[in-house]
């Protein structure tokens, strides 16, 4: 019975030995990207329009300048819970966009690091008068998180 | 160091009054109090510097049954270029196991029991961002009076080595884990005793060594030999010789 024990134990420790190491997947499917879909109000199909530039404010970047486009794919402002996209027009008229959301900030591990999750997008405020949020998560297996039909 | 010694002195009174009251009933006699500790976290905290753990467990028998109590501290930096995370605290379960082999000579154990857990812990996260988009900046978080429970089902093994040294496993399944809510945008990412917050249960695994102290000569229950003869003889109990392997 001693004996038994004594191996059992044996056993376990290096079992434990092995279990030890603690592996984390580092891949999600979060991110920061908003995708934005312009549909025509009549047929409800994919429509592409003509724009000067596409930002947001306080970004330092265009995200998109001189472009026809159907689907945009915008990041959003991390360190705020709201984000306001300007969308320039050909004739310089500029559209507006702001959504709120909830940020989640999320360690992963200590090797892969951390990472944003946004949740609950609401449309606050936007010049186009149909635009509808489809209040996901962002996610890189998102379709589409806001339909603006035009 | 404060807190383990109040930690042992509660063991002690949970010992006494519990044993007092059993032994009032004549039915169980508690004889001793086995103390212990995690070799795998000492192992850690001498290992990595990062992280600190330690762990002092204790049970107390009743014949088949054992009141076991585990209290342990933890300390967890993570220094990486991007961000910095900070985590201490402590926790403390009780609970019963269920010893399968109650009437082994050298008191070896095999069992089974549940646990109810609580820790109280802080933690900290900030980061740096270098925005490829927007301004670079950097945030704080700071989460400081956290608390959380979670129930453990638990199972293992303590076996005499050399004279009142004990070596065992324990294995447990941590479930049931509820954090305190709070604001924060950061999400509890360790809490001391359970692991990573974001699990809803967790498999644990522990190897410890025990020492164990007899405050009683006597074994911890009534041997079946002495039971028989008390039916048959009709002596009272006191007067009869333990059997051999007691001595």
């Amino acid at each position: 019975m001693k004996n038994i024990l004594k191996i059992t134990v044996s056993a376990f420790f290096c079992l434990y030995v092995l279990l030890s190491c603690d592996t984390t997947d580092c891949i999600t499917f979060s991110t920061r990207v908003v995708i934005v879909e312009f549909l025509d109000s009549a047929t409800n199909n994919s429509k592409s329009l003509d724009f000067e530039l596409i930002t947001a404010i306080d970004s330092e970047v265009a995200y998109y300048s001189d472009t026809t486009v159907s689907k945009c794919y915008l990041p959003v402002n991390t360190e705020k819970e709201e984000t306001t996209f300007l969308f320039v027009n050909t004739d310089n008229s500029i559209d507006t966009l702001h959504i709120e959301y909830d940020k989640i900030v999320r360690l992963i591990s200590k090797d892969c690091g951390y990472e944003f999750q946004f949740n609950n997008i609401e449309i606050v405020n936007s010049t186009y008068e149909n635009a509808i949020s489809l209040g996901n998560e962002l996610s890189r297996l998102n379709e589409e998180n806001i339909k603006i039909y035009h | 160091m404060r807190k383990i010694l109040k930690y042992i002195i509660s063991v002690f009174f949970l010992v006494i009054t519990t044993g007092s009251l059993f032994a009032q009933k004549g039915t169980v006699m508690p004889s001793a109090v086995r103390i212990g500790t995690d070799l795998g976290y000492l192992g850690v905290s001498i290992f990595d510097p990062d992280k600190q753990l330690f762990e002092i467990v204790a049970d107390v028998d009743l014949y088949k049954l054992f009141l076991t109590a585990d209290y342990g501290m933890s300390s967890w930096k993570i220094n990486q270029n991007n961000f910095e995370y900070d985590n201490s605290g402590s926790y403390l379960k009780v609970g019963i196991d269920y010893n399968l082999t109650a009437r082994d000579p050298d008191l070896n154990v095999i069992y089974f029991g549940m646990k109810y857990a609580n820790s109280s812990f802080s933690e900290k996260f900030n980061y740096s961002i270098t925005d490829p988009f927007y301004y670079d900046y950097s945030e704080n978080f700071n989460k400081s009076n956290m608390s959380a429970y979670w129930i453990e089902a638990n199972f293992g093994m303590k076996v005499k080595v050399w004279k009142q040294l004990y070596i065992g496993w324990a294995g447990r399944i941590k479930f049931a884990m509820k954090v305190k809510s709070d604001n924060s945008s950061f999400n509890t990412y360790f809490i001391p005793g359970y692991g990573k917050a974001e699990y809803d249960s967790r498999w644990g695994f522990n190897f410890q060594i025990f020492y164990r102290i007899p405050f009683r000569e006597k074994p911890p229950y009534k041997p079946k030999k002495i039971r028989e003869n008390k039916k048959t003889e009709g002596e009272p109990i006191d007067n009869v010789e333990p059997i051999d392997q007691f001595r």
